[in-house]
């Protein structure tokens, strides 16, 4: 990893800033972003709220007043948002090699009847393929959890093999059931609840992706990987 | 202390200041849409300022008070009938048990919120008619003696018209500033954004003459906050409120400073604004403004509080 890679750093409003590496998805992007979480959450910083990776950006809200009022005890004068730019700065460009990218893997059952993916036959047909073969492709890959986002516990994840990247419907549908699991050129995901949406579902998972406390079930940066099961094993987990 | 929802209103909810710390997860941190009217409304209670609220869109809700209390109320209306006594906004005010609450309705805002000492134990979703909110026990002061007067108000007025802007927004241009024409940056400060019907808690679509802008760049999602401008492939803005998704993928031309969030949260529907760009530096010093001013205003409630209750 160069240390001299090239990033944009801007304020997002009077209480976030933004750091972008630019650039299209892709997993050397995304790891960048999560080294820099990592040593952003290493080095806490008081007055910062949240850390929100994405697919190729990091932003840091913080409180205004928590951290003006540090700035004061310091008899610092930078303004805060020049404060929050430095620290974040300060953090960048990181030993990628110190970052543990080799988590467990979330196995998450999908079932890929046209009962509960309307748009698997599509998918097929535009790219000239059985279910068969698409449901080979997309359970073949492991997927990095690129960023949540959209809806609590959504994940983006990707990358998608190129021979079943489709783009999302030009209408969304008013309504995308609870565990679809869609496509969306490179990205793939999983609605976790009831949802207008315009990706293509090619399946669904019995699981929940959030419980009743909240807690989600793919976070950003873990992995995940596909498998395909029957529908009379998804409406016996469903029930579960 | 309880109090009863006897009719619902159009969108009444109970509403905390914002949850931050989930928003990596995709969790919106939501919260009071006017966090300067939910922090006063706290103040002429003697809650803390995190204290759970009601906030009441217009038409609001009719309420009953099932024990004596404390409360008071802010926002879009200056006055409410109590039973069938007038009261005032930004009062403290001595309530009996069974006491009827109605807005009346004129208004100047967008949206009421009431406190009452205490503070509400927090429910999700929104009220529903017969609904009960209960209410945290923290409160000393004594209401003996309160006997049959309805409506006892302690005297004073808090003045909240400092924090209110109509005409103007400020904003701190986005990382996206560029996709506009150099004719646009010319005439957007001409423009005039009226608040689109098609708007709530998450946003609102800001009806304009079309935003001329020279790319439409294909953007990846990135993170977004409260405040927020985008522009839709149209050429409209939409305004990220309270309920606002963490991450969004259109151009981000601009954000509303957050000292001026409360004035924007106040524009009812059909009411229009023009955009006003200032820097960082602006933006820091007149929210550091703000906070100033509402720290002085919770000193002063508290102060007076203290003073009518410690004469009881």
């Amino acid at each position: 990893m160069s240390a001299t890679s090239s990033y944009q750093i801007y304020p997002i409003s009077d209480q976030a800033v933004t750091l972008d590496f630019g650039g299209p998805i892709s997993l050397e992007t995304n790891d960048r972003v999560y080294m820099l979480m990592d040593a952003l959450i290493k080095n806490k910083l008081e007055g910062v709220t949240d850390i929100i990776p994405a697919y190729n950006s990091v932003t840091v809200v913080y409180n205004y007043m928590t951290v003006y009022q540090r700035q004061l005890k310091n008899e610092n004068t930078i303004p805060a948002y020049s404060f929050i730019k430095n620290w974040i700065e300060n953090n960048v460009n990181q030993d990628v090699s110190a970052i543990d990218f080799s988590k467990n893997e979330i196995i998450i059952p999908v079932c890929y009847d046209k009962s509960v993916a309307p748009d698997i036959e599509s998918v097929a047909d535009q790219h000239q393929m059985s279910t068969q073969k698409v449901i080979e492709l997309h359970t073949a890959k492991t997927y990095r959890v690129f960023m949540n986002g959209f809806l609590p516990g959504f994940a983006y994840m990707g990358i998608v093999d190129p021979a079943i990247q489709t783009p999302r419907h030009k209408n969304p549908r008013p309504l995308v059931q609870a565990g679809s699991v869609g496509i969306a050129g490179v990205q793939t995901g999983i609605y976790p609840c009831n949802s207008p949406g315009g990706w293509q579902i090619i399946g669904k998972t019995p699981l929940a992706l959030i419980d009743e406390n909240e807690n989600i079930l793919l976070t950003p940066g873990s992995f995940v990987k596909f498998n395909a099961i029957s529908i009379l094993e998804f409406e016996k987990l469903h029930k579960q | 202390m309880s109090i009863q929802i006897l009719k619902a209103g159009i969108l009444d909810s109970l509403q905390g200041l914002p949850v931050t710390g989930k928003q990596h997860q995709g969790f919106s941190p939501g919260g009071s849409m006017d966090v300067v009217a939910h922090s006063v409304a706290n103040a002429l209670v003697g809650n803390k300022r995190e204290a759970i609220v009601l906030e009441m869109h217009i038409p609001a809700a009719v309420i009953v008070f099932n024990k004596e209390t404390l409360f008071t109320f802010t926002g879009a209306v200056t006055s409410a009938t109590l039973d069938n006594e007038t009261v005032n906004s930004n009062q403290p005010i001595i309530v009996n048990a069974g006491s009827k609450l109605t807005f009346n309705t004129g208004t100047n805002g967008a949206r009421i919120y009431l406190a009452v000492q205490g503070g509400f134990v927090f429910t999700k979703g929104r009220l529903q008619k017969n609904d009960v909110l209960l209410t945290v026990q923290s409160f000393n002061y004594h209401f003996e003696g309160v006997g049959q007067l309805h409506a006892l108000t302690t005297g004073w007025t808090a003045q909240t018209v400092e924090f209110y802007r109509c005409n103007i927004i400020r904003c701190i241009q986005g990382p996206n500033f560029n996709v506009l024409s150099k004719k646009e940056i010319e005439q957007l400060e001409n423009k005039r954004f009226e608040i689109d019907l098609q708007s709530n808690r998450m946003g609102f679509r800001l009806k304009s003459d079309p935003i001329c802008h020279t790319i439409t760049p294909e953007l990846l999602s990135t993170a977004v906050t409260r405040g927020t401008l985008q522009l839709t492939p149209a050429g409209q803005l939409i305004v990220l409120m309270a309920d606002h998704q963490t991450t969004g993928g259109y151009p981000r031309i601009g954000t509303v400073i957050g000292a001026d969030m409360a004035s924007l949260a106040q524009m009812p529907i059909g009411s229009s604004f023009g955009i006003k760009w200032i820097d960082i530096q602006e933006a820091e010093r007149l929210l550091l403004q703000q906070e100033t001013n509402l720290q002085q205003l919770e000193n002063a409630c508290k102060f007076r509080l203290q003073e009518y209750f410690s004469e009881k």
